[in-house]
Parts: C-alpha cells; sequence; structure tokens
C-alpha cells in the first residue's frame, strides 16, 4: 500500500481555496434566487 | 403560500412544479437547461454553464423550499389564527405580523440546511464544464495521477465549508430561540 503523498495535499489546498468564491457564489445566487422566487410567487 | 392559501390553478401548477423539481434528479435538470433549452428557446444557446447552474440549483431547491415553508406556516397554532382575524387583521397583516415572523423561526434552520446541500450540489456543475472546486480538482488529479490524494483533499475542503456553516447555523438558531427559552 502506498503512503499519502501530503506535501501533494496541501500544495493543492490553496489552488482548491482560490475557486471556494465561485462555489460560494453559485450557492448564494441560487439561495437568493429561491428565496425571490419563491416571494414573487408567493 | 399558493398551496396554503389554496389559489385554484396556481394551487395545481404549484403541486406540479414541485412534483417535477422534486421527482427528478438535479444533474438531470442541469443537463435538461444546459443541453436541452438551447434546442427549444435560440436566445438560450448564449448561456453559460455558470448561469444554467444557478438556475437549476434555484429551480430544484426553491421546490424543497416551498414545502418547509409551506410546513412552518401550518405549524403556526390556529388559535393564533383565529385570534388575528377575530381582531379585525386582513389576511395579508395576518401573515405579516402573526404568521410570517413564527414561521421563520421554524424555516430557517431548514433552509440553512438546503443552503448546505445546495454548495455540495454545485459540484455538479463540473458536469457542464465549469470549473469550480470539483472541475479544478479533477484536472490536476488528472495531471499528478494522485486522484486518491486529489480527491481526498477536495472532500475535506468541502467538509471544513460544510462545518463552518453548520457552527453558524446552530448559533443563528440559538439566536432565534432566545425569546421561547424558559
Amino acid at each position: 500500500m502506498n503512503v499519502l503523498d501530503f506535501d501533494y495535499m496541501l500544495g493543492l489546498v490553496p489552488i482548491l481555496l482560490s475557486y471556494l468564491p465561485l462555489t460560494l457564489e453559485m450557492a448564494a445566487a441560487g439561495m437568493a434566487l429561491a428565496s425571490c422566487w419563491l416571494a414573487a410567487w408567493r | 403560500m399558493i398551496r396554503v392559501l389554496r389559489i385554484p390553478g396556481l394551487n395545481a401548477a404549484t403541486m406540479l412544479f414541485i412534483s417535477f423539481f422534486r421527482g427528478t434528479p438535479l444533474l438531470v435538470q442541469l443537463f435538461l437547461f444546459y443541453y436541452g433549452l438551447p434546442q427549444l428557446l435560440a436566445f438560450l444557446t448564449q448561456i453559460n454553464g455558470i448561469t444554467a447552474t444557478i438556475m437549476g440549483l434555484t429551480l430544484h431547491f426553491s421546490a424543497y423550499m416551498a414545502e418547509s415553508i409551506r410546513a412552518a406556516i401550518v405549524g403556526v397554532d390556529r388559535s393564533q389564527t383565529e385570534a388575528a382575524l377575530s381582531i379585525g387583521m386582513t389576511n395579508g397583516q395576518l401573515m405579516r405580523r402573526i404568521v410570517l415572523p413564527q414561521a421563520t423561526r421554524v424555516a430557517v434552520p431548514t433552509l440553512m440546511n438546503y443552503f448546505i446541500d445546495m454548495i455540495k450540489a454545485t459540484s455538479l456543475a463540473f458536469t457542464l464544464g465549469v470549473t469550480e472546486l470539483m472541475g479544478a480538482t479533477q484536472k490536476e488529479a488528472a495531471g499528478s495521477f494522485l486522484y486518491f490524494e486529489a480527491f481526498l483533499t477536495v472532500a475535506v475542503v468541502y467538509w471544513i465549508i460544510v462545518e463552518l456553516l453548520a457552527w453558524g447555523q446552530r448559533r443563528l438558531e440559538t439566536r432565534l430561540n432566545k425569546a421561547y427559552r424558559r
């Protein structure tokens, strides 16, 4: 069994975190639009 | 609200909407918006993966949120509705002043859970060619061939985000329940 490459994993974290805003923006936009959609529906 | 007030016609349309979006997988809906709809509506050919994802998430989760909000509204004690009507409040006043403030307290934890689910569901945007957390991980893993490490890292990143939001949710719930504590 190979040992996990922790250096690679740690190096990957900042790269992945740079994509975090897009993920949060998509979810926040989805949530905001869903709320507006439900309010308009009302 | 339409389902609570039972407005004819709109009630049926609402039930159909909720049934469709709850009864089909999110991935199918995303593909329908991104690949299917532009075939019928020419102006949608300009749609990009991010917009299609936001559209899909909005419609999919609004179907679930509609049901939780309905349950929260129905959960408000009937005697309060009757009391408000007996002092001459209109339906609008009843909703704004009596029902919605109480329903919000009940609905917020569920809505926060949907937000958390939505964050996890954004990983499906990768299937529409969007480079977000999951897409970036796939690209990195394909370059290094260290798939286990790459996907374990992204799993931990998602886990931490969700835990932070869950912590925020607990704090918000405590705050909202302050008036009800004895």
